[in-house]
């Protein structure tokens, strides 16, 4: 499966924990591929939220919590961020879908995927923020009994946060003010980063798919005719939940549409605006930090200005860190100015369990940890080099 | 005594001058070169050192052993002695860095002895 997702733009190769993947990217629309023993997966993730976790090793196939919890075992993964533009995202995830639903083709993908017609229903919400909680009430149960039906059942699945979870993205994508924890009255599932309840391919109402079907709508849909056999929550003719989420049905008659339209061509301005750490970086300050971890001994990297961490890889929290650098930074610019000999090229601060390095990068510095074994000569080997990449700074 | 040891450094290749830095950043002693702000120069490592530790007390409270600071035409190595004195060994570039730790490790309890 993971052959047939668009390639997408290589920004860099590097090592971290799932959750800092998690948490760490805020406007990045991709694929993140892991590679993890003799196997190999991926999580998409779009603007922070992680939409689809894969694992296979082999025949065996891990989906969404399942392989979520594996990535989450481990300390550190090792993988590679595929940028895509709004098309190979919707490409990827339209396949990831289809893939656990049914017996897509990477070609049927090319078709353009439709939303979900609005079903009409009795009473009119007065509000978007009702007719999202209608919508929990009508899934719910419907998602029940797939969940005893189907082989997915056996997979623990806890369906209200994969309700909630849809409806969060549907909020989300239109910037809704109530939470759903607000309009439903129970717990949200966290900061965003919580794992899928499953894959929410699985997810679908009756009356949706039979709405589908009777409409004749085109789209995916009408493309899997033939039924997985290895996923019977998946029957043929079902709309993969990429519909549900693109449109959260409204259910008055004659009420304009509870539109919730997550097209993928959003433009870059109507995304959230980033958090004080988000990622604004250059791709290329990416597959430096990327390159520095690969060295030998290196166990994270970062680049920072001003005290506040940039970004950062590896196994460390360089918020508290970066703060603490530019202070040993500034005290080191200023022997070497006290010295009178030459300008400030790299300070490293040997620990007995580690070493810190910190030198000047581009218009900001960088600061990486490495282990104790790591000598000075592979440490200045490491900035030498990376003013190679850099020929304009002044490493 | 304490002088004695301090020109010990001086005579391992590219070494221009080592100093022992008292509390507050004061310069206590000082062989080799004479550094024409020598005073604002302990000052510096001595914050140098504070802020060194305070990183290795962020990063698993880990203990400092050394700092290292390579400038366009030289060196210096500064490491602590106890909680209030640091030996600094400023060199030229291209030294021997690895003999330079050796003679650190050695002659540190020596050095502390005499303090």
């Amino acid at each position: 499966m993971i052959d047939y997702l668009p390639t997408g733009k290589s920004i860099g190769a590097m090592q971290a924990s799932l959750q800092w993947i998690l948490t760490h990217t805020f406007r990045f629309i991709g694929a993140v591929m892991i590679t993890l023993g003799e196997g190999e997966g991926f999580i998409l993730i779009k603007k922070g939220k992680a939409e689809a976790y894969y694992y296979q090793h082999g025949s065996k196939v891990l989906r969404g919590k399942a392989a979520y919890d594996y990535f989450s075992t481990q300390d550190l993964l090792t993988f590679r961020l595929q940028k895509y533009n709004a098309e190979e995202y919707r490409k990827a995830f339209a396949f990831y879908n289809g893939e656990q639903g049914s017996e897509l083709t990477p070609a049927s993908l090319d078709a353009d995927i439709p939303a979900i017609s609005v079903k009409p229903s009795p009473e009119p919400p007065r509000s978007v923020a009702q007719a999202v909680e209608q919508t929990v009430h009508s899934m719910e149960p419907a998602v029940n009994q797939d969940h005893e039906s189907g082989p997915a059942a056996e997979e623990p699945h806890d369906v209200v946060p994969d309700v909630r979870k849809i409806l969060q993205s549907a909020e989300d994508s239109l910037d809704l003010s109530p939470s759903i924890s607000e309009m439903t009255g129970k717990p949200e599932s966290g900061d965003g980063t919580a794992p899928p309840g499953d894959d929410v391919g699985e997810i679908r109402t009756p009356e949706e798919t039979a709405d589908r079907q009777s409409s004749g709508a085109p789209g995916l849909s009408g493309q899997q005719a033939k039924p997985d056999e290895g996923d019977a929550t998946a029957g043929a003719g079902e709309e993969p939940v990429t519909g549900v989420r693109q449109s959260p049905p409204a259910t008055a008659p004659g009420a304009p549409p509870v539109a919730v339209d997550e097209r993928d061509d959003t433009p870059e301005t109507a995304a959230p605006p980033p958090g004080p750490h988000a990622i604004t970086v250059e791709d290329s300050e990416i597959a430096d930090l990327g390159w520095i971890l690969r060295r030998n001994g290196v166990l994270a990297a970062s680049v920072f200005s001003d005290g506040f961490s940039v970004v950062a890889l590896g196994d460390a929290d360089f918020e508290a860190v970066a703060a603490i650098a530019e202070d040993a930074l500034r005290a080191a610019e200023s022997i070497a100015a006290a010295l009178d000999m030459g300008t400030f090229l790299q300070m490293t601060v040997q620990m007995q369990g580690k070493n810190v390095i910190i030198a000047p990068y581009r218009d900001a510095h960088i600061c990486f940890l490495t282990s104790p074994k790591t000598h000075l000569g592979q440490i200045r080997g490491i900035l030498q080099e990376l003013s190679l990449r850099n020929p304009t700074q002044a490493l | 005594m304490l002088k004695q040891i301090l020109h010990k450094f001086l005579n391992l290749e590219g070494v221009v001058a080592a100093c022992v830095v008292g509390d507050e950043g004061s310069i206590l002693t000082t062989a080799g070169q004479k550094f024409p702000d020598f005073e604002e120069v302990g000052l510096r490592v001595y914050l140098g050192m504070r802020a060194s530790k305070a990183l290795a007390e962020e990063l698993d409270r880990d203990e400092l052993t050394m700092i290292f600071l390579e400038i366009e035409d030289g060196t210096l190595l500064a490491t602590p002695l106890d909680n209030d004195h640091i030996l600094a060994i400023i060199a030229k570039n291209n030294t021997n860095i690895g003999r330079i730790r050796y003679e650190l490790k050695k002659n540190r309890d020596a050095i502390t002895t005499a303090l």
